[in-house]
C-alpha cells in the first residue's frame, strides 16, 4: 500500500512539475492572457454600469509600460485596442476631472498599440434599422471623423494612414470603409496608391478571418 | 473581445497557475471544440485530470489505510 501511495505521489509531483514548466515557458503570453482576463472582467462591470476608473487606472499603470505595440502580436494588439476602445469613450464621458484624465492615459495607451488619432467616437448601439438609415448614419459618422483628422493634419494622406492604423486595431468597419473610400479618391486623382491598397487588403483579411 | 470559450481557456490559465486543477478542468471543459488542435492545451488538461484522479485516489487508499489501522488497534 505504502509503496503504491509512493507512486501516486511521484505521479502527482512530475505532473504538476510539468504543468507550472508548461506555464513557465508559455511566458509573457500567459501573462497577457491573464491580464486580457481581468479586463474583461472589468469591462464587464463597466458595461453593466459600474464605472470603475480606478480599477481602469490601476490596470493601466501595471500594464501599459508592458504591453505596448512592440511586444504584441498584432492579435493580441487588436484584443486589447478592443477593450480599450471601449472603455475610452465611457470614462470620457462622464464630465469628472479623474475619469477624464485616465480616459486621456486609455487614450494614450490607445495610440501607443498603433491607433491612429482618431476621434474615437462613441459607438452606436446595435439598432435594426432600415438599411439606408444605417448607410446615412455610417456617412455622418465616417464626416465626423475626417473633419476631427482635418483639423490635425493638412494632407489627406496622414489622414489615411491615421485611418488604416485604427482599422488594424479596431474590428469596426467604419474605419475600413472610410480608408476604402479615401484610398478610391486620391486613385482616381491619380494619386499612386498602391501599398495602402495592400495594407487595406491585409486588414480587411484578417477581420474576416478573426 | 474575449470570446466565452477564450475566456474559459484564460480561466483555466489563471486556475492552474494558482494550481487550483478542479477549476481548470472545469475551465477547460468550456473551452469545447475552440482549442481541440492545440496540442498544448490538451496536454494541460490532462495532465489536470490525472492529478485530479490521483490525489482523489490518494485520499481513497489514506481513508482505507487508517481504517485499518483502526480496525487492527481497536478491533
Amino acid at each position: 500500500m505504502t509503496s503504491n501511495l509512493q507512486t501516486l505521489d511521484r505521479l502527482e509531483t512530475g505532473l504538476t512539475q510539468l504543468l507550472d514548466e508548461m506555464l513557465d515557458q508559455m511566458g509573457e503570453r500567459r501573462d497577457f492572457f491573464l491580464e486580457v482576463s481581468q479586463l474583461d472582467d472589468l469591462w464587464e462591470k463597466i458595461d453593466g454600469g459600474q464605472l470603475q476608473a480606478e480599477s481602469v487606472s490601476d490596470f493601466i499603470i501595471k500594464n501599459r509600460n508592458r504591453w505596448s505595440g512592440d511586444r504584441l502580436t498584432s492579435q493580441e494588439r487588436r484584443l486589447l485596442g478592443s477593450y480599450l476602445s471601449r472603455i475610452y469613450p465611457r470614462l470620457a464621458t462622464t464630465g469628472d476631472a479623474t475619469s477624464a484624465r485616465i480616459a486621456e492615459e486609455t487614450k494614450e495607451w490607445l495610440k501607443s498599440l498603433g491607433q491612429g488619432n482618431l476621434k474615437l467616437t462613441l459607438k452606436a448601439p446595435k439598432e435594426e434599422l432600415p438599411l439606408t438609415e444605417r448607410f446615412h448614419r455610417l456617412l455622418r459618422q465616417e464626416l465626423d471623423e475626417m473633419e476631427f483628422l482635418l483639423d490635425k493634419h493638412d494632407h489627406l494622406f496622414t489622414c489615411l494612414d491615421d485611418v488604416l492604423k485604427t482599422a488594424e486595431l479596431r474590428q469596426d468597419k467604419t474605419y475600413r470603409h472610410l480608408a476604402a473610400s479615401l484610398v478610391y479618391f486620391l486613385q482616381s486623382e491619380g494619386f499612386k496608391v498602391d501599398p495602402y491598397v495592400k495594407r487595406l487588403r491585409r486588414i480587411s483579411s484578417e477581420a474576416v478571418g478573426s | 473581445m474575449l470570446s466565452p470559450e477564450e475566456k474559459a481557456y484564460c480561466r483555466a490559465l489563471e486556475a492552474l497557475t494558482r494550481r487550483d486543477y478542479p477549476a481548470a478542468i472545469s475551465s477547460f471543459e468550456k473551452c469545447g471544440e475552440r482549442f481541440a488542435d492545440n496540442q498544448r492545451l490538451q496536454i494541460m488538461a490532462q495532465a489536470a485530470r490525472i492529478i485530479c484522479a490521483v490525489q482523489e485516489e490518494k485520499r481513497l487508499r489514506e481513508f482505507i489505510e487508517s481504517n485499518i489501522v483502526e480496525a487492527l488497534l481497536n478491533g
